[in-house]
């Protein structure tokens, strides 16, 4: 962020810039770990193991880890020294207890972020109330679990990581462990699921104590505006699609469809709806008995015109798999919504899933903050440092790297036109390749990941794609990137997380490699932050490595054109050549839309906040009594007051604790429908609540108006269905039977890809909104303009039709 | 009535809302005291002599209304928000003209800071040439009161002006941030209603009022309140559907969703754009004093509360509420909105179908909204047809009700918002939730 250095400075001295600069605590912190340190070099594995066992001993006697940092530190330093030939670094040392304080710590890629979080995580687990480690994907759960096993074992602490697909058996005794690594979207579920569950046993969780976020700015702030949402099936029947797919996919583009200007919405053209209608037969889709067949017509149109095989989902064993946007990977159990699954289906010919109903659903800040000890590490912090306080109240500590990073980030390239800049890719590649330079190409999806390989492979470049289609053979991929020769084509997979070693593990070929200047990085495209790109770049340099960094840009990337490059440069004053466009104004305007990118993100996301707040807190209320009804804290006595006779009846032929066994899981299955009907509604009411804004009204506040209304019968609804279900129960020899009321709990759950829409009206029109005393005060003071203003917008609104 | 204390008690018993009310309060409070200091150089009870006699319609009047009587008084806050609001006005305008603006604006939260900081810069800009103007004013019509040197008095206006303008800006500010409502409009209203106090004691104590008129005067004020409340909430419902999701059997999206057009979209615009376009034939006739036509329609059009000057006031008002209504609200941009976002009015295809049927509603329920607003407009003159003096009667209608009531609603509103995200707070308490072992 361009802030000039008196202002930074006059920021810190006031005590309010979200950036701590000044290290001395930590400095503090590390020379009385060093002190304590000198006397454990020389120790034995026995003193070692009793010096863990009494921390530990004065950690469970409520001694604050505060007070055990210096001497926890010291012996974990010790102890990965001697188990995993690792000693953590100063500046890893530093970063450990940032981290124990509450920090969100950047330490540069490479610098070991693993092993300094072993540091906190043993510090606060002395206590044995679980510490979480949030990584950034399952591989890396798993790859740091066991990577870091030793130390733990060593110091007499369980570990154990979460991986996607475990059974809530394994995952209750995985959150039991002293440490546990973990997604934080796992650990998210689980958390939606505890509140599914029927009875104590299908909770995995424990209370939550302290959280460590891996690549925290991607999951705190990147993929905030995504909630966790777990749906279930449903009984019913598949539609069957399939007709009305081929319809919408005969349909011209343009003619009978369009986008809108970012793209994000397809919508049919008078023409469209004319054909579709004629084709279907089925009379207007705007009245009112057509809305379900125009539900799925809009959908289908967005399956087709929107979704991209080999972008947005892979096909495999006539299953769709979803990729996911954020780690390039695949996602199992994961699905669209709201019949966009069905429709795309139909769309590749796949046999169509049963649709399903929304359950449960949290954002990611709303679960993180579920934590009472939150922190966080990333490479890539300070430019969202505003952001990182402001929703999360976390401050950026930047620590310096152990060895200055020798990175070359050389200036992007920028072309007209995609042809040109791909051909020169490839030329690129074909030069750093022919001098044996390693090199990884970071490119946006599937499709084009393979797309280059097969153009490097025509000029005569052996290469190696690593994207979701070859998600197995991850690690080995990895594990040859760095070694002379290699040219590695990844998707986002390889943007966070993953080390390259230069030269593999071979100590000669590294000196080859850095003879040639290390890992040369290429993007092929801008991506919709500057954190995302630094993490790309990142890959290149790692712990004083030379490196090479650049990014290859055309005008007509995706990004450029979706966020309106054309009215930043407009296409008439751009040469169509296929030489770069080296002038500085092309490459202000590419950072500027950049910007506006992130901008418009930063925008959603505290647009979703304020919409998803009332409601969070609506769940937290409902899921605190439904936990104190699953674990039968409070008593229902619906029986005893609505049904009194019946109540009476069984009190004299069963145990009354079986009819409130029977009243807890009847209960219990009509709060989770209820929550789903809510979430239901609160998902309609967010799509149209904008269209008040445009009356004159507060969408927020009208939102929240209808929301709190429809939560206050809740508690009514629940009880009446309890007690129209145990008016239905019938008595068996051996109690009451559930059986004939429809419990079942859903048959499968899975999680769904949901995406919040921009609402792309929200700039506050002085027109219309606004309050009243501004308008009028503004009319007094400044009433010609406003009029010549008024008749020009509408005038130029008009005539451009 | 019983509610009202109710609601009341629950405000106050949330500790933030408390606390934002008591700031909002606090800061009104310093901006009021402020606007009762004069520039320096000016002897106060001179210029309140002069004042005495002088009649103080026409747009000067208007303006020291929204600044709460401190341009007449030459307080430190004589020009109040009003330069904040009109560089606020050209930033947006030139957002819509200049493409470096349009940039800044579709950046977020960086060129929204940005623009914030340009507004700033603007208003000290244009409060800097203001107070030259004011200060050139009243050194030609109340120079008796100005006891210092013409040059020394200039000097000292447009800084000490310049400065109370920023300083009232920070106020507003401050209430939009840590306060309740929006503090502009708050400034604006808190300067509007400390108007009443006086007036109402001037109209009880008024040759031929005693207390049971008051009384009545008052009730037919709280009718003329509510009417207008009434009217300003007032909303056409369309109905909007959305054809997006599609859960089990179910298809969400009935009846909830709706697009409301309001009755009065216009608000108080038309009533100021017409008492602006009144001051100029009364304007004009002051320049030629001896043709006998121009002094007739001075006359008309110069006493505000006569019958010429209303019939035509009600109207401009008429007019200007049809017209800005036309360039405000656009059906076409409405009808688009909705389509992008998959919305229709059920059985009215979207596009162009749907823009009609917009425009055609939009034709029908503007006519009284327009009856509306030029009935308020012209209500101070028929309350003062029934002897109410000047400055009670203009809270019977015009400007000053109309800001009122609207402030006043947004505000209750954001109060009402608070109060929703607290709610659930005492869910578990309602009784329903008892321990298991009694």
């Amino acid at each position: 962020m361009p802030t000039s250095g008196w202002k930074q400075r006059l920021d810190t001295w006031r005590g309010v810039s979200p950036i701590e600069r000044d290290l001395t605590p930590y400095r503090d912190l590390l020379a009385a770990v060093n002190r304590e340190g000198e006397s454990l070099a020389g120790a034995t594995e026995v003193h070692l193991k009793d010096h863990a066992a009494a921390l530990r001993t004065q950690a469970r006697a409520g001694i604050s880890p505060d007070e055990l940092l210096a001497e926890t530190f010291a012996l974990v330093r010790e102890v990965a020294d001697r188990t995993l030939g690792l000693r953590p670094y100063d500046v890893q040392v530093m970063a450990g207890a940032a981290l124990h304080r509450g920090r969100l710590v950047e330490m540069q890629t490479g610098e070991g972020k693993t092993l300094a979080a072993v540091l906190p995580a043993c510090l606060n687990a002395w206590g044995g109330a679980g510490v979480h480690i949030l990584t950034f994907n399952d591989y890396l759960a798993r790859r740091d679990a066991a990577w870091m096993a030793p130390v733990y074992a060593f110091l007499g602490l369980r570990v154990a990581a979460i991986q996607e697909g475990m059974s809530t058996e394994a995952r209750r005794d995985a959150y039991a462990a002293d440490v546990t690594y973990a997604t934080a979207k796992e650990s998210g579920f689980d958390f939606l699921r505890m509140h599914l569950a029927r009875s104590p046993e299908e909770v995995a969780h424990r209370p939550f104590h302290v959280a460590l976020v891996d690549e925290a700015d991607s999951l705190l702030i990147d993929e905030a505006r995504v909630p966790l949402v777990i749906a279930g099936a449903r009984d019913t029947a598949a539609p069957d699609l399939r007709r009305l797919a081929s319809v919408i996919g005969a349909l011209e583009a343009d003619v009978e469809w369009e986008t809108d200007e970012h793209a994000r919405n397809v919508l049919l053209t008078e023409r469209g709806y004319d054909r579709v209608e004629a084709a279907l037969g089925c009379g207007d889709l705007h009245a009112d008995a057509n809305v379900r067949l125009l539900t799925e017509v809009n959908q289908a149109l967005h399956a087709h015109v929107r979704l991209h095989r080999d972008v947005d989902y892979l096909v495999r064993d006539d299953r769709l798999e979803l990729v996911d946007e954020f780690t390039g990977r695949v996602m199992d159990d994961r699905r669209w919504p709201d019949g966009l699954q069905a429709a795309l289906e139909a769309k590749e010919g796949l046999p169509i899933q049963p649709g399903g109903q929304i359950l449960g659903s949290i954002t990611l800040p709303h679960f993180l903050r579920q934590y009472p000890r939150l922190s966080g590490m990333t490479a890539t912090a300070q430019s969202a440092a505003d952001e990182f306080e402001a929703v999360y109240g976390l401050k950026v500590v930047p620590i310096p790297p152990n060895r200055p990073c020798l990175r070359d980030d050389l200036p992007d390239v920028i072309f007209s036109h995609r042809e040109a800049k791909e051909a020169a890719l490839v030329r690129e590649i074909q030069q750093a390749h022919a001098q044996r330079r390693p090199v990884l190409v970071g490119t946006r999806t599937v499709e084009e990941s393979e797309a280059l390989a097969s153009r490097l492979r025509e000029a005569q470049v052996t290469c190696r794609v690593l994207n979701a289609r070859h998600d197995a053979a991850e690690a080995e991929i990895i594990a040859e990137a760095g070694r002379l020769g290699a040219v590695t084509i990844a998707t986002n997979m390889a943007g966070r997380g993953t080390d390259i070693r230069l030269g593999g593990s071979d100590e000669a070929e590294r000196q080859q490699v850095v003879a040639l200047g290390g890992l040369y990085v290429i993007g092929t495209n801008r991506h919709e932050s500057r954190r995302i790109d630094d993490q790309l770049r990142g890959r290149a340099g790692r712990q004083g490595d030379p490196g090479t960094a650049q990014f290859f840009v055309s005008l007509d990337d995706d990004l450029m054109t979706r966020f309106g490059i054309d009215a930043l440069i407009p296409p008439r004053l751009r040469p169509a050549q296929d030489a770069p466009l080296d002038h500085p104004l092309v490459r202000r305007e590419v950072e500027r839309l950049q910007r506006i990118v992130e901008g418009q993100n930063h925008e959603i996301r505290t647009t979703s906040a304020r919409y998803a707040d009332l409601v969070e807190k609506q769940r937290v209320t409902l899921h605190a009594w439904r936990r104190a009804v699953l674990l039968g804290e409070v008593s229902l006595g619906v029986a005893m007051t609505h049904l009194p006779e019946r109540y009476a009846t069984w009190c004299t032929q069963v145990d009354t604790e079986v009819v409130e066994e029977a009243e807890r899981a009847i209960t219990l299955h009509h709060i989770d429908q209820a929550w789903a009907d809510h979430l239901a509604f609160v998902a309609d009411l967010r799509e149209g609540i904008h269209l008040v804004g445009i009356g004159g009204l507060d969408p927020l506040h009208e939102f929240h108006k209808q929301v709190a209304e429809a939560f206050s019968t809740i508690h009514a609804t629940i009880e009446a269905d309890t007690a129209a279900s145990l008016a239905s129960l019938d008595r068996t020899t051996d109690g009451l039977n559930l059986g004939g009321v429809g419990l079942g709990a859903p048959s499968a759950t899975w999680t769904y890809l949901v995406n919040d829409r921009a609402l792309s009206d929200l700039q506050a029109a002085l027109f219309g909104k606004g309050s009243s005393a501004f308008s009028a005060g503004a009319a007094l003071t400044a009433w010609p303009l406003l009029l010549g203003w008024g008749l020009w917008r509408r005038f130029k609104k008009t005539s451009a039709e | 009535m019983a509610s009202v204390a109710e609601s009341i008690r629950n405000v106050w018993k949330i500790h933030e809302l408390r606390q934002r009310i008591l700031y909002t309060l606090g800061l009104l409070l310093v901006y009021r005291i402020g606007s009762f200091i004069t520039l320096p150089g000016i002897d106060a009870r001179i210029l309140e002599a002069l004042n005495a006699g002088g009649g103080q319609g026409g747009l000067f009047g208007l303006f020291d209304m929204f600044v709460g009587g401190a341009f007449f008084r030459a307080g430190i806050f004589a020009l109040g928000i009003m330069p904040y609001i009109t560089a606020s006005i050209i930033i947006q305008l030139l957002g819509a003209v200049v493409p470096y603006f349009q940039k800044l604006q579709r950046e977020g939260e960086e060129g929204r800071r940005k623009i914030t900081q340009l507004t700033r810069y603007g208003t000290v800009g244009i409060t800097a040439l203001q107070s030259i103007g004011y200060a050139i004013n009243l050194q030609a019509t109340s120079a008796e009161a100005i006891v210092v040197g013409p040059v020394m008095f200039m000097i000292a206006s447009v800084i000490v002006l310049t400065a109370g303008t920023v300083f009232v800006m920070w106020l507003g500010e401050r209430i939009t941030e840590k306060g309740i409502g929006n503090g502009i409009s708050l400034l604006i209203m808190a300067g509007i209603i400390a108007f009443m106090p006086t007036s109402l004691f001037n109209e009880l104590s008024r040759d031929g009022s005693n207390i049971f008129i008051f009384l009545i005067e008052i009730g037919a004020l709280f009718l003329v309140t509510l009417f207008v409340v009434l009217v300003t909430q007032g909303t056409r419902r369309i109905p909007v559907q959305y054809a997006k999701r599609v859960v089990g059997r179910k298809v969400y999206g009935g009846s909830t969703q709706y697009l409301p057009l309001r009755v009065n979209a216009a608000g108080v615009m038309p009533i100021i754009f017409a008492q602006s376009i009144m001051f100029i034939p009364s304007t004009i006739a002051s320049f030629f004093p001896d043709s006998p036509f121009w002094l007739s329609v001075g006359t008309a059009t110069g006493d505000i509360f006569g019958f010429w000057y209303s019939a035509i006031f009600f109207v401009v008002c008429v007019f200007f509420t049809y017209f800005y209504t036309a360039i405000a609200v656009n059906p076409q941009e409405m009808a688009d909105t909705m389509k992008r976002q998959g919305g229709f009015v059920p059985g009215i295809r979207p596009g162009k179908q749907t823009s009609e049927f917009i425009d055609n509603i939009l034709t029908r329920i503007t006519l009284p909204g327009a009856l509306f607003i030029g009935f308020v407009a012209i209500l101070p003159a028929i309350v003062a047809q029934f002897g109410i003096q000047y400055g009670f009667a203009q809270f019977f209608g015009g400007t000053s009700l109309l800001i009122l009531v609207g402030v006043t609603l947004d505000t209750l509103q954001q109060v009402e918002s608070h109060l929703l995200m607290r709610h659930y707070d005492g869910f578990m308490k309602t009784g329903r939730v008892r321990g298991r072992r009694r």
